[in-house]
């Protein structure tokens, strides 16, 4: 087991910062495509790794005895599993509003900051039709004229939403203040 | 593999746990049941992993994973990741700036919607923001800032400089823009 976990955080590490390298160089269109094609690449480097790559003597000596198919188990559970939770920071870091307000203030000339001037430099238009443009781009929505429609994707997720949102008695941003 | 198999457990009683009490409490803030629930949950895996017998009974020798440390370890670190997906999952989606925006275009299939409609949506009845007016109270609830609403200005406090540097670090390493 603590060479399969050995395997699969030096894979996970490897190809992550191998893909955050990428980004500097040759920025991707579609960056979670990138971020699965990265991972789904990595998927048989890791078995050729947990089956041929040296290991240190104590790592090896821990996992003595043990079944190797455990083994090679958790190191694809551990692979995928920090496979999603770089897709989840990554999505954190690069879409949160939250964050862009915070670093806006942080940013500004002066301490305190003016919040309609924040307000006005970051507003709800450009907000929205970013991130529209975002959505158009991933095929969820697409224009049709001047309005905005739903693709089959979207209606799917937007549908999916308003049954999670029923089950967490939840509400979107949009409804949470009247 | 005890590790993963309690881990496993723990998760989706967490899951189907938070879902109910969600479901029947209604709290206005979610993480007042995701966050007790994930420390609850963390110590429901100690105690079940310590009070039961290293192969529960059915696993064979070599399924015993050795040393017990690091099953323990590798158990508490699969709880954390898959409650991290689960929470981003629900912040995603539940929460989601982009989620929102669909669903008030799907209110408006078959005709679709105007850019200003969507913005609309987006405007309380007195004409306020209600993308900052959810936010900034949550922010400041949250120790994020401090807001002065005598002179309508904000203030990070050490707190919310150091998120927003992390976050401006991380959006630098990355190669991301200013994104939001």
């Amino acid at each position: 087991m603590a060479a399969a976990l050995f395997v699969s955080g030096v894979i996970s590490f490897a190809w992550i910062g191998l893909h955050v390298a990428l980004m500097h160089w040759k920025p991707a269109q579609s960056r979670i495509g990138s971020i699965t094609k990265g991972y789904l690449i990595s998927i048989p480097c890791l078995y050729v790794a947990w089956r041929w790559l040296p290991l240190p003597g104590a790592i090896v000596k821990a996992s003595a005895g043990q079944e190797p198919l455990m083994g090679l188990f958790h190191a694809y559970t551990l692979h995928l599993l920090l496979y999603f939770f770089y897709v989840e920071g990554f999505y954190h870091v690069e879409r949160a509003v939250s964050l862009r307000f915070l670093i806006e203030i942080l940013q500004h000339r002066s301490e305190h900051v003016r919040l309609a001037e924040i307000m006005e430099r970051y507003n709800i238009g450009e907000m929205i039709s970013r991130r529209l443009g975002v959505l158009e781009q991933y095929r969820y929505i697409e224009k049709a004229g001047e309005r905005w429609h739903l693709q089959r994707k979207g209606k799917i997720f937007a549908r999916l939403m308003q049954f999670s949102s029923w089950i967490f008695q939840s509400k979107g941003q949009s409804d949470r203040l009247k | 593999m005890k590790g993963f198999l309690i881990s496993g457990s723990v998760f989706v009683l967490y899951v189907l746990g938070s879902m109910l009490f969600s479901h029947i409490l209604k709290p206005v803030r979610i993480s007042r049941i995701f966050v007790p629930g994930l420390i609850l949950a963390n110590v429901g895996y100690f105690l079940l992993y310590f009070l039961t017998p290293e192969n529960l009974g059915f696993l064979g020798p070599a399924w015993v994973a050795h040393p017990v440390w690091l099953d323990v370890g590798y158990g508490c670190l699969l709880l954390f990741l898959n409650g991290h997906s689960y929470i981003d999952f629900f912040f995603g989606f539940n929460g989601g700036f982009s989620m929102s925006l669909m669903l008030e275009i799907l209110r408006r299939e078959p005709n679709g919607a105007e850019l200003d409609e969507i913005v609309n949506c987006y405007k309380g009845a007195n004409g306020f923001d209600k993308i900052y007016g959810w936010r900034l109270p949550r922010l400041a609830d949250s120790g994020m800032i401090r807001i002065d609403y005598t002179t309508g200005t904000c203030v990070l406090t050490q707190t919310g400089r150091r998120v927003a540097k992390f976050a401006l670090f991380c959006k630098r390493v990355l190669n991301l823009g200013m994104g939001g």
